[in-house]
Parts: C-alpha cells; sequence; structure tokens
C-alpha cells in the first residue's frame, strides 16, 4: 500500500476537561475507502474536523502528505483545505442560496470560470448525483437524504483529492440510505479519490470500505480490512459489530 | 424587471435619506445672503448686551437683515446691520434692543419713519425708544407710588395717631420686657452675629452697587422719555394727529394686554404687600431689640424722639400729598415737560422717603447698643428689598440636599439659596438640619455688683445646640475652581470645588469648625454629580480626621432649581416684559 | 473545597475566555472590514435586509415618537405660555436623541435579532464549518457585510426617523393642538442646527455598528441546538441595546 495520505500521531483533544482523543493514532491510505466507527459521540466528528482543521488538538501533530497542518496560518490551512471535500451530516447547504448556487459556490469562489461554464458543472454533478433539473430550488424544499445528495455534489464540484463524510446515512431511511451507499461506492471507484467516511452504520460499512478503524475512548482499539476486522477478536469491536446492549461497552 | 435587485432598493433608501438630509441641512443651516450681499447700516446704541453677531433685525416682526458685526465706538455699541436689498427702510427710521419672548434672544427692531428718502449703504439710523417701554415706566411708578401712599398711611395710624401712641406705649413697655433677656442672647451669640453681619454687609455692597446701576438706568430712561416728548413738542403741527394715533394704539395695547396688566398690576402690588411686611418686620425687630436700663424713660420723656417721629410723618404727609398730586399724569405725559420734573421728584422723594424710614429705625435702633448690629440689619434689608425688586438681574438658586451618614445612621439636610449676582461671584446661605446638633462649651462672664462689691462670676456649661445650623458664604470662582469662605454650619471655615464637565461633576473639599475644643478641623469632602439639570446625587467622607468616632461617610442627592423659571416667577415685572 | 475552587477558577477562565473571544472576534472583524476584498453582493444583500425592510417600522416609531413628543411638550410649555417651542423640543429630541436611539433599537430588535438567529442557526447546522472547510473567511462572507449595513444604513434609517418624527410633531401640534404652524416651523428651524442632526447621525452609525457586532458574535459563537439559537438571539437584543445605551450616554457627553 501507498503512502498513507493522511497520518494521526499521538492527538489529544479534551472539551470542558472532558478527553474526546485520547493519544488518537491513525493513517488514512490514499485512494481508498476508509470508515471510522464507534458510539455516538465518540469522537468520530472531532476526529473528521481535525483532518480539515476546524479543530485544532491540544497535543499531537495530524500530517497531511506529510505536512503538519496543526501549525498552519489561516492562508496556507486554506491552501491544504483546497484538496479537501466534505459532506456535513445535514448536509449545511447554505438556506439563502438556491441549490444550483449551492453546488457551484466552490467554483464561483476559487475559480476563474464563467458563469455558463460554472452553470454546466453544476448541472453535470446534479446529474450525478441523481438530482437532475433542481437547480431552481431552495434547500428547504427538500428531503434529508436529496440535501445529502446536494451536499456531495457541492463537496465534489472541485474535484478534491479527499472527500470527507460525516454519518452519510444517519437519519435517512433504509433504501434512500443504500442509494447514498452506492453513490459513495459509485464516486469513489470513478475517480479512485481518498474517502474518509464517520458512520456507525456497519451493514454500509461493510459495503464500502478498503479499511475500518474502530474508534472507542479517545482511541483506535482495531483497525484493518473488512475481513479483518470480521475476524477480530476483540471484544469491543464483536459487542459493536453484533450491535447488542450487553458486553464489555456499558450503556450509561 | 419583476423584482428590484438588493442594489436598487438599497439605493432609493440611501437615495431619499441624502434628498431629506439635503432638505434638512438646507432648512437648518443659515440660509441668508451669497457673500457681500444686501447693503450695510450702522447703528449706535448706549448699551448693545446680550446682542450676538449674526442676530435678528426685525422690522414689525419681519426678519430684515442680521447683525454683522457689533464694536465699540466712542463708548457706545455700534452695530452693523446688513439689510436685504429689496427691503426699503426712510431715512428716518429709528432702532433699538429688544428681547424675543420670555427666554429672552435679543434682536434689533427698526421702526420705519414717513420721509421719502430712503437708506442706503453706509448711513446711520438713529438709536429710538421702542413704544411701550414709557407705558410700562409710568403704570409700574404708578402702582409703585400708590402701594407707598398706603404704606405711609397705615405707619401714620400706627404711630401718629392716639391709638397709636397707645401702641407705641405698650410695645415700648413689651420691649422693656424682653430687653434683659435678649441681652444676654445677644451677648452670648454676638461672635456669630458678629461674623454673619460682616458677611452680609459684604453682601449688601454687592447689592447696593446694582442698586445703583439700576437707578441709572431710570434715570436713563427719564431722560429718553424726556427727550422723545421735546421732539413730540417740536413738531407741534403732527401733534394733534400723532396723539390721536398714539392713544389709539395705547387703547389697543391696553386692550391687548389687559391680561398681562392685570396680572403684573397685582404682582406689583404683591410685592409693595412684601415691602409692607418688611416694615412690619421692623417694627417687630424693634420690640425685639434689647436695652439698657432707662431708655423707656427716655423714650417717653425724650421730646425729640417725638417731634423726629412727627417731622418724619409729616414729611412722609407731604410727600404722599405731592405724589398723590403727581397721580393720574397719564393724560398729561403726553404734552407736559413738567410732569418729568415732577417724576423725578416723585423718585426723588421716593428716596428721602426710605432715608427717614432709615432714619426713624435707627432712632429705635439706637435702643440697641450695639449701633453696627443695626446698621448692618438695615443695610441687610435694604439690600433684600432691593433683591426682590433686581431679581432679574440675579442668577439663582434654590436647592435642597439630603444625605444620609452611614455610621449614624440618619440624615442630614441642606435648604440652600445661591445669589450670584455676577458670573464669577456668589452668595450661598443655607439652613442645615443636623442629626448631631452641636455640642460645645459655653463660657458666660458676668459682671454683678452688690454691697459686698463687684464680682465677675463666670458660668461654664457644655450645651448640645439644637439641630439647626446655618451657613452663609461668599464665594469666587476661577475657571473650574471655586473657593468659599464662611460661615459652615454655624462656625467659621473654607472650601474649595472643583468643577468638570460641564459642571455636572463637582468635587468638594470643605474645612471648618476650626476652633473646636477637642479634635481637630472638621473636614468634609464629597463628589456631587449632577445627571439632571435639577437632580443630583452625591457621597463623601465627613469629619474624616475626628477619631471619637464622628468620621462618617455619606451618600444622598438633592434637587436644585436654577433656571429662568424661578426668575419668572420670582420678579413681578417679568410679565410685561413682553 | 478542592471542588469548589476548580469549579471556581474554571468559571474564572471561561469569563476571561470570554473576553479574550470578543476581543479577537471584534479585532478580526474590524481588520476584515478595513482591508480588501470587500463582498459587494452580501453586503448589498445586508442593506437590504438592514435598511430598506426596516423602513416601515422606523417611519412608524419615529412618526409616534414625535407626535407624542409634541404632546406632551405642549401640556409642559403652555403652562408658560411658550407652546411656540413644541416645535423645538421635537426637533431637538428628534435630532440629537430620540431618532437615533429608537432608530437602532427598533433595528437592534428586526435586523439585530435577525441577524443573530440567522448566524447562529447557520453555526449549528454547520454552514459556518462548511465555509470554512471551502476556504471561504467565515468573518468576510458573513460578518463584515453585516457590520457594513449596520454602519451604513442606521445613519439612514436615522434621517428618516428625524424628518418624519417632525413631521409627526408638527401634525399633532398644529393640527391637533392649534399651535401656529409658522410659529412651529420657525422655531424648529431656528433652533435645531444642522450640527444637531450630523452629531445623531454620528450616533447612529455607531449604534448601528454595535448592533451588527453584537448580532453577528452572539450568533457566530451559538451554542448547539434550536434552544442555543433562541438563546443566542435574546442575547443579541439585549446586549445590544444595552450596549447602545450606554454608549449613547458617553457619545452625547463627547459630542455635545
Amino acid at each position: 500500500m501507498a503512502e498513507p495520505i493522511i497520518v494521526f500521531d499521538g492527538v489529544h483533544k479534551s472539551f470542558r476537561g472532558q478527553k474526546v482523543l485520547d493519544g488518537l493514532d491513525l493513517e488514512i491510505p490514499r485512494g481508498r475507502t476508509t470508515v471510522i466507527i464507534g458510539r455516538s459521540g465518540g469522537g468520530k466528528s472531532v476526529t473528521l474536523k481535525h483532518m480539515i482543521g476546524l479543530m485544532r488538538p491540544d497535543r499531537g501533530r495530524i500530517l497531511v502528505d506529510g505536512q503538519d497542518i496543526t501549525r498552519l496560518e489561516k492562508g496556507a490551512l486554506n491552501e491544504v483545505r483546497r484538496r479537501f471535500g466534505m459532506l456535513f451530516q445535514e448536509g449545511a447547504l447554505f438556506d439563502s442560496l438556491t441549490v444550483g448556487e449551492n453546488v457551484a459556490f466552490p467554483l464561483v469562489e476559487h475559480t476563474q470560470l464563467d458563469r455558463a461554464e460554472i452553470e454546466r458543472r453544476g448541472s453535470e454533478m446534479l446529474v450525478t448525483v441523481g438530482l437532475p433539473g433542481t437547480e431552481g430550488k431552495m434547500p428547504a424544499e427538500l428531503s434529508g437524504g436529496m440535501r445529502k445528495r446536494v451536499g456531495l455534489a457541492r463537496a465534489l464540484i472541485l474535484e478534491p483529492e479527499i472527500v470527507l463524510f460525516d454519518e452519510p446515512t444517519s437519519g435517512l431511511d433504509p433504501i434512500m440510505a443504500d442509494a447514498i451507499d452506492r453513490l459513495i461506492l459509485r464516486t469513489q471507484q470513478e475517480s479512485g479519490r481518498t474517502y474518509v467516511v464517520i458512520s456507525h452504520d456497519i451493514r454500509a460499512t461493510f459495503k464500502i470500505a478498503h479499511k475500518i478503524a474502530m474508534l472507542y475512548q479517545g482511541r483506535i482499539i482495531a483497525e484493518g480490512t473488512p475481513e479483518e476486522i470480521r475476524r477480530n477478536p476483540n471484544p469491543i469491536l464483536a459487542q459493536f459489530l453484533r450491535g447488542t446492549a450487553e458486553g464489555p461497552i456499558q450503556v450509561q | 424587471m419583476k423584482r428590484m435587485s438588493p442594489e436598487a432598493k438599497v439605493g432609493l433608501l440611501v437615495l431619499a435619506g441624502v434628498i431629506l438630509l439635503t432638505y434638512m441641512a438646507l432648512r437648518l443651516g443659515r440660509v441668508g445672503f451669497g457673500a457681500g450681499g444686501g447693503y450695510r447700516v450702522t447703528l449706535r446704541l448706549e448699551n448693545a448686551v446680550g446682542l450676538a453677531r449674526e442676530g435678528e433685525v426685525l422690522v414689525a416682526g419681519i426678519p430684515v437683515g442680521i447683525v454683522e458685526d457689533i464694536r465699540l465706538k466712542g463708548g457706545q455699541a455700534e452695530l452693523v446691520l446688513r439689510l436685504r436689498d429689496d427691503v426699503k427702510l426712510p431715512v428716518d427710521t429709528v432702532g433699538s434692543l429688544r428681547t424675543h419672548g420670555v427666554l429672552g434672544e435679543k434682536y434689533v427692531e427698526l421702526v420705519p419713519g414717513r420721509a421719502s428718502r430712503y437708506l442706503k449703504d453706509g448711513d446711520e439710523v438713529s438709536p429710538g425708544v421702542p413704544p411701550g417701554d414709557l407705558d410700562r415706566l409710568v403704570t409700574s411708578l404708578n402702582s409703585v407710588s400708590d402701594d407707598v401712599k398706603r404704606v405711609t398711611e397705615r405707619l401714620a395710624n400706627v404711630l401718629g395717631t392716639p391709638e397709636g401712641e397707645q401702641t407705641l406705649r405698650e410695645m415700648i413697655e413689651g420691649l422693656r420686657d424682653t430687653a434683659v433677656g435678649l441681652r444676654s442672647v445677644i451677648e452670648e451669640n454676638r461672635e456669630d452675629l458678629r461674623q454673619t453681619l460682616a458677611n452680609l454687609r459684604g453682601l449688601t455692597a454687592d447689592l447696593r452697587e446694582l442698586v445703583a446701576a439700576n437707578r441709572e438706568g431710570i434715570d436713563e430712561t427719564v431722560a429718553n422719555t424726556r427727550r422723545l416728548t421735546r421732539t413730540l413738542a417740536e413738531r407741534t403741527p403732527a401733534i394733534a394727529d400723532n396723539l390721536e394715533r398714539l392713544t389709539g394704539r395705547l387703547d389697543a395695547v391696553v386692550a391687548e394686554n389687559r391680561e398681562d396688566l392685570r396680572a403684573s398690576l397685582s404682582n406689583l402690588r404683591r410685592a409693595t404687600a412684601r415691602l409692607d411686611e418688611t416694615l412690619a418686620s421692623i417694627r417687630d425687630l424693634a420690640e425685639a431689640a434689647g436695652s439698657p436700663e432707662g431708655t423707656l424713660g427716655r423714650l417717653i420723656h425724650d421730646d425729640s424722639l417725638y417731634r423726629e417721629l412727627e417731622g418724619t410723618l409729616a414729611d412722609l404727609r407731604s410727600v404722599m400729598g405731592r405724589i398723590e398730586r403727581g397721580e393720574g399724569t397719564l393724560g398729561k405725559l403726553m404734552t407736559d415737560d413738567t410732569v418729568y420734573s415732577e417724576l423725578t421728584e416723585t423718585l426723588g422723594n421716593l428716596r428721602s422717603i426710605t432715608d427717614k424710614i432709615d432714619r426713624g429705625q435707627g432712632t429705635i435702633g439706637r435702643l440697641v447698643n450695639e449701633d453696627s448690629v443695626h446698621e448692618n440689619l438695615n443695610q441687610t434689608l435694604e439690600g433684600i428689598t432691593n433683591f426682590v425688586a433686581g431679581a432679574n438681574r440675579f442668577r439663582l438658586e434654590v436647592s435642597y440636599r439630603g444625605e444620609y451618614l452611614a455610621q449614624l445612621g440618619e440624615s442630614k439636610s441642606y435648604f440652600g439659596l445661591t445669589i450670584q449676582p455676577r458670573q464669577d461671584r456668589f452668595y450661598y446661605l443655607a439652613l442645615v438640619d443636623d442629626p448631631r446638633g452641636e455640642t460645645r462649651t459655653k463660657i458666660t462672664e458676668r459682671v454683678v455688683t452688690d454691697d459686698t462689691g463687684t464680682h465677675t462670676i463666670r458660668e461654664e456649661k457644655t450645651v448640645t445646640d439644637d439641630r439647626f445650623k446655618f451657613s452663609a458664604q461668599v464665594g469666587k470662582r476661577f475657571s473650574f475652581l471655586t473657593v468659599r469662605g464662611g460661615l459652615f454650619e454655624s462656625t467659621g471655615g473654607v472650601g474649595a470645588d472643583l468643577d468638570f464637565w460641564s459642571d455636572r461633576l463637582r468635587l468638594t473639599l470643605e474645612a471648618f469648625d476650626f476652633a473646636r475644643e477637642e479634635g481637630p478641623v472638621h473636614l468634609k469632602a464629597s463628589a456631587r454629580w449632577l445627571f439632571w439639570k435639577h437632580l443630583f446625587v452625591t457621597a463623601g467622607a465627613d469629619d474624616f480626621l475626628d477619631d471619637r468616632g464622628r468620621a462618617d461617610y455619606f451618600v444622598g442627592g438633592g434637587i436644585r432649581f436654577v433656571d429662568e423659571d424661578l426668575k419668572f416667577l420670582l420678579s413681578p415685572a417679568a410679565n410685561l416684559a413682553r | 473545597m478542592v471542588a469548589f475552587l476548580e469549579w471556581f477558577g474554571r468559571l474564572v477562565v471561561e469569563r476571561i475566555e470570554e473576553v479574550g473571544r470578543n476581543a479577537l472576534f471584534l479585532a478580526e472583524a474590524v481588520r476584515a472590514l478595513v482591508t480588501p476584498p470587500l463582498r459587494w453582493r452580501q453586503t448589498f444583500r445586508q442593506m437590504e435586509f438592514v435598511g430598506v425592510r426596516s423602513v416601515s417600522v422606523v417611519v412608524l416609531t419615529g412618526t409616534f415618537t414625535g407626535m407624542v413628543l409634541a404632546l406632551q411638550a405642549y401640556y409642559g410649555f403652555r403652562k408658560f405660555g411658550a407652546e411656540g417651542l413644541v416645535g423645538t423640543t421635537v426637533g431637538l429630541s428628534m435630532a440629537r436623541e430620540l431618532g437615533p436611539v429608537l432608530t437602532s433599537l427598533m433595528v437592534t430588535a428586526r435586523a439585530g435579532s435577525a441577524i443573530a438567529a440567522e448566524l447562529g442557526t447557520m453555526r449549528v447546522t454547520e454552514q459556518i464549518d462548511a465555509l470554512e472547510v471551502m476556504a471561504v473567511d467565515p468573518i468576510r462572507y458573513l460578518v463584515v457585510p453585516r457590520i457594513l449595513a449596520g454602519l451604513a444604513m442606521v445613519p439612514v434609517l436615522c434621517v428618516v426617523s428625524d424628518f418624519v418624527g417632525v413631521l409627526g410633531g408638527y401634525f399633532v401640534g398644529v393640527k391637533l393642538l392649534g399651535i401656529n404652524s409658522g410659529v412651529y416651523v420657525a422655531n424648529t428651524v431656528k433652533y435645531v442646527e444642522l450640527a444637531d442632526v450630523l452629531n445623531g447621525l454620528v450616533k447612529a452609525a455607531c449604534f448601528g455598528f454595535i448592533l451588527a457586532v453584537v448580532g453577528c458574535y452572539k450568533g457566530f459563537y451559538a451554542p448547539g441546538g434550536a434552544q442555543g439559537v433562541g438563546k443566542a438571539t435574546t442575547e443579541a437584543v439585549v446586549l445590544a441595546s444595552v450596549l447602545i445605551l450606554i454608549s449613547d450616554y458617553f457619545l452625547t457627553a463627547i459630542m455635545f
């Protein structure tokens, strides 16, 4: 396997005295889909936000292509961010803009393309995510799944090297969840980009992942290919995969 | 365009704002002439007090120009008036200084004459007496003499008749009873009294200056009036015509202002009633004054006193006769020069009346051994009377202030009156209600003669005075620093005030009661914050050098009135001054 | 005891952090305000929102304030026979004090709260994060246009308020109470100076800045959840109103 694109090196982070990341070490392989699984509120989103510099660790390094992003100035950090795309949990579409404007937003901000070209690419991307002809709608008129797909279109439009997904299927019905999973799988296979997905949806995880990492109490307790994970005897992992309340993980 | 863009909407709003602002700027800015427009005439006045550059020039109440310049020329004020080109004024136009309404902004009024030639650039306008002022003077004087007559008549009733004699006798008997007690009171308080009177003497000196200035003003007015009638007399052919018009106007004025006149007259009458009261209090004072033994006999048997009193009354009566004859001269006033000499005489007589009353008072006053005490009292009373009449010129401040002493748990109140005859000078009088009172040792020495010889008896006692104290201070202001001296809560002291932020914040340090038997000098430091024109809060430390537990800190607040309203209420002539 | 100290210490640290965050936010906003590039489209959008859409409420409050001022002043001045000064009172009060203050309070209530709610929602739904992820500076994109809008539009609204206030006063004074119209206008024009109006506008600009900055700050750092947005909105209105009134005193003390 090639050199990892993102490396977490002993990352600590706590909020109001509560430890969320406790010496996290993690490698994200280039050109693959990595799924980080773990309990809700277990630090998955925090991990994701660290990758893109929305949060800075209390301690530890985060390397993107060998560059430590925890010490970057705003300008340099924005340079790094241009290599990323991110799909937020609720889509995080701008309420005041139409679907078309939302999708085209990164192009307007970061390219010198003319208006027609921007519109063309926007429409194309909407076709890719299965929402042709919705450019004129407002985000409020869309269902949760549609919003996520528009968010994905927006995340992909600048053709970033790395795409981050924050719980792409949570809150969706199983059919829509499956559609999103297929979309992720398809776009990854077509482009060969690095995808990082956080999820607690076990079924989806095994469907899309090249690598799975289990985050528990601020650390990675198990990682590997889906096959390796299935065979891993770690009781915590086993309980999580089984999805039962009995086991070493105590429900508070 | 089916929907306006945000840019267009914002643009419209900003445009509307700019248009409104421009409109306001045009209305509010002093739009007058372009540079150098109009023509200039000059006007010389004896006095241009209160007039500012850019002040208005009105003809028949309509603005026709501005006061371009005010300068001193040969001891007079020379005004340069810039008038609009389209306003043509005859060469015999006269100008005078007038006051707008109750709030008193000064302006120049021009009254056009009847000449056929018109004023041109560089001409001089002669000063004139505005109509109405004359009526005002005469009306006031008549009413004053009426009241003076009533007062003196009453005086005559009291003193000149058998009943009066009876009253006098009773009065003197009463005097004798109170004499002894009063003497000791005076002796006990001699120091305080002397200090008070010294302060009051300073006060009256100032007041007297003002009175002098006022007299000149009246003389001037009379002189002006005389000049006016002379001009009238010179124009005999036109005079009948003029008179008719004048009386017509007078009628109109009286009819228009009847209510105001009535109000003013009742005010005047009230003012003189106050004079009446003053005289009554003089009598009371005499009643209360102490005298050494044997004064009773002297008073009754000494012919010279009676003669003096009788002479005074005779003088008064003759004066009143003259005033009576001088009355009702309003009609004559327009034609006859002699009225003016009579008026002057009346004024002279009035003065002599006061002099004589003063002298008569002096006689009674001699009952008290302390001449200076009495003189001072006289001057004070005169000062107060004059003050009431001349309130217009003063800045007055009436204030109430309460301070809650935190340690003591009680409140101290000040009721004060500040009289400010000049910008940088003031007098402060206050009654202080101090919950602690004043504790001090009193030493009384008395010489007693009995059959064993002459003894000096020395009495010593500790007294806690009643709560009431008074303050009387003279202050002078230098920029933001004010220094004060005089009586502080019935003891001598000095104080300093620092004023900041247009006098809204005042820091004060006072030192008084230097002669306290025990303990150091009484120091009081405070800050006062005037958060509204009339209301203030205060806090500070009182007597903080004291180590006998009287040191205290306080918070408090108060109310004060300094504005025009107060003056307006106090000044009887204010209604007429419209 | 240790728990208490810990709690207290954390409280102090949090307060200090809050102050620091305030200052940083303000500094960053001001820096972005005075350095290019400026987002014209966003700015105009916000100007339309803050300015144009507040016109009706400002006209309404301005008119009635002028009317009630005239009514009250008339009641007082009638005792001194100085009814003619009602116009002066209304004009001076509107220009110097009530125009700027009432306008900015109304804009605070209408637009300041909306700013806090909008940014709060954007924060909670991760839209602000999305901007950052897309390498767009949210301060420049969201905050600066709103501050500019407040700075520029509140004075414009204040002019409108002054004007309709005087009109309202005129209506009550002249049409209802029967003060001579010439006297009323003359006294207004004579004693109200242009400097009064202009100083009022300076105040209004300051208030506009305050209400926009407070609205943005409270929204920008809104805590999670719909409740957090509501709380941020309320706090923004209260804080902005209080700051406006306090700064009003100091501005008045400095300028007049």
